[in-house]
């Protein structure tokens, strides 16, 4: 029985609630939210998806730490002891006055999330790693092209990808080097280094962790347009270097009626205008200027002014805590 | 020995002796030395143990001459490399987001022939636009 076990039982508790609560915020948000986002930049577009990934674990700590704030302001002699100021019918999410319990809630909750994420990490692991050796592979058997520092492999599928998450690198299909017209080529080439500058997959792959805690049909829609704006920011990098916005949608388009010509892949389906990612990417080509920069600042104060009032409300936050976290305590 | 399933996950050493054994058709342990380890300072064993490793994987087939092991490829280059393309190919396909690679055009769906046609159309009159604007 320690004062510390009754911090972290509480903290632990209110945690899991708030990520629950913040899971649940963004099942009813999400939906009506996409349409705005679609208005941001690519760029501004990723990093949103990013932030609104992480919001279950990020929120959840952020809400616990608020509900400590007044004791915290209390022990910095910023403000008065606020436990005085009430009874001692409910837990005190409190540093100088927390109740005394075994800490076993916290331990309990702790080894939960513990299994959750190591069974999480183990079927990523099991999922990638079989990949990974295949491209590794891959690697080993292609050659270097110097002049724009890619990798070229024999197949006769137009295939051009950046891949691995720590030294990304660019392969490009011989079919796709040799077919493609040269400016043309030039499009993809700077697409797919612009993934390895901007390290788009480590990005989604922190994203695919950070995003387990949201519900299933989220968590897909979230990936999915994360990776449309990724594709769309590198189009927009790809537009600055060659110059020309129009070249890049029909280096799109010429890749795209290339692959058409392939037989049928499993699982794969013709989608009509608007189903397949190609569609969005051109029409945003031919716009001067995808997305307002102006969305991304409101955004950015929109965010930032929900902190602020989050940690205004905190003495809000911690008595409702508290007294919703009292039938649990007793 | 039958061929691989799968495809073969191959390190630089086992790729190296791929490569030279595409090129000679047939080699022993001492040529392959010769060709492969000698500049890369590694010993005979190392090699004998790399021929055995891709004979297993089923990748050689191997006949003895004399005392000697006489190794060959028993799939082609454009085999192993069609295997591995499939593999990423069949990830791409499966219609998720894959975090470790990310192609071009997405290769989950297929844009129809009438939406290429409308979106050729539409770049084609985004550029007369832009030629007239130029004049």
């Amino acid at each position: 029985m320690t004062y510390l076990g009754g911090v972290l039982d509480l903290t632990a508790v209110a945690w899991l609630g708030f990520t629950l609560a913040c899971a649940s915020v963004s099942v009813l948000a999400y939906p009506s939210m996409r349409p705005r986002l679609v208005e941001l930049r690519p760029q501004q577009r990723a990093i949103a998806i990013a932030v609104w990934a992480a919001l279950p674990p990020a929120g959840g700590l952020l809400l616990t730490a608020v509900c400590f704030l007044p004791s915290i302001l209390s022990l910095a002699g910023v403000t008065a002891d606020h436990c005085l100021d009430h009874d001692d019918g409910h837990p005190h999410m409190c540093l100088i006055h927390p109740p005394e319990t075994s800490g076993l809630t916290f331990a309990g909750i702790v080894a939960a999330t513990l299994v959750f994420a190591l069974a999480q990490l183990h079927r990523e692991v099991r999922e990638h790693g079989r990949l990974r050796r295949v491209l590794r592979t891959l690697d080993r058997a292609s050659e270097t092209d110097d002049a724009h520092n890619v990798r070229i492999f024999d197949s006769p599928i137009p295939l051009a990808f950046a891949a691995f998450l720590l030294r990304p690198r660019v392969f490009i299909s011989s079919r796709l080097a040799l077919s493609l017209p040269r400016q043309l080529l030039d499009v993809v080439i700077e697409h797919e280094r612009a993934h390895v500058r901007r390290r788009d997959r480590l990005i989604c792959a922190a994203v695919s962790v950070l995003s387990r805690l949201h519900v299933p049909w989220i968590r897909a829609r979230l990936l999915q347009d994360l990776s449309l704006a990724c594709e769309q920011a590198c189009d927009e990098e790809a537009a600055v270097r060659v110059g020309d916005r129009l070249r890049v949608a029909s280096a799109i388009l010429a890749v795209e009626r290339m692959c058409s010509g392939l037989p049928a892949l499993p699982h794969q389906a013709v989608s009509s205008f608007g189903g397949t990612n190609i569609v969005p990417r051109i029409l945003s080509l031919l716009h001067d200027a995808a997305g307002s920069g102006s969305s991304g600042r409101r955004w950015t104060w929109v965010g930032m002014i929900m902190v602020a009032l989050t940690i205004l409300a905190s003495d809000s936050i911690h008595h409702l805590t508290e007294t919703i976290l009292t039938p649990f305590t007793r | 020995m039958t061929a691989p399933v799968g495809p073969p996950f191959l390190g630089e050493l086992e790729i190296a002796m791929m490569e030279h054994l595409w090129a000679t058709r047939s080699s022993d342990v001492e040529t392959a030395h010769r060709s492969v380890g000698r500049s890369r300072g590694i010993t005979l064993n190392t090699i004998q143990s790399t021929l055995q490793r891709l004979y297993r994987k089923g990748l050689l087939t191997r006949r003895k001459v004399s005392h000697a092991y006489v190794y060959s490829p028993h799939v082609s280059r454009e085999e192993v490399m069609a295997q591995l393309v499939s593999e990423v190919v069949t990830t791409f396909s499966g219609g998720r987001p894959e975090p470790m690679l990310a192609t071009f055009v997405d290769l989950a769906s297929r844009a129809g022939r009438g939406t290429l046609e409308r979106l050729e159309q539409m770049i084609e009159r985004k550029r007369d636009e832009r030629a007239r604007g130029d004049r």
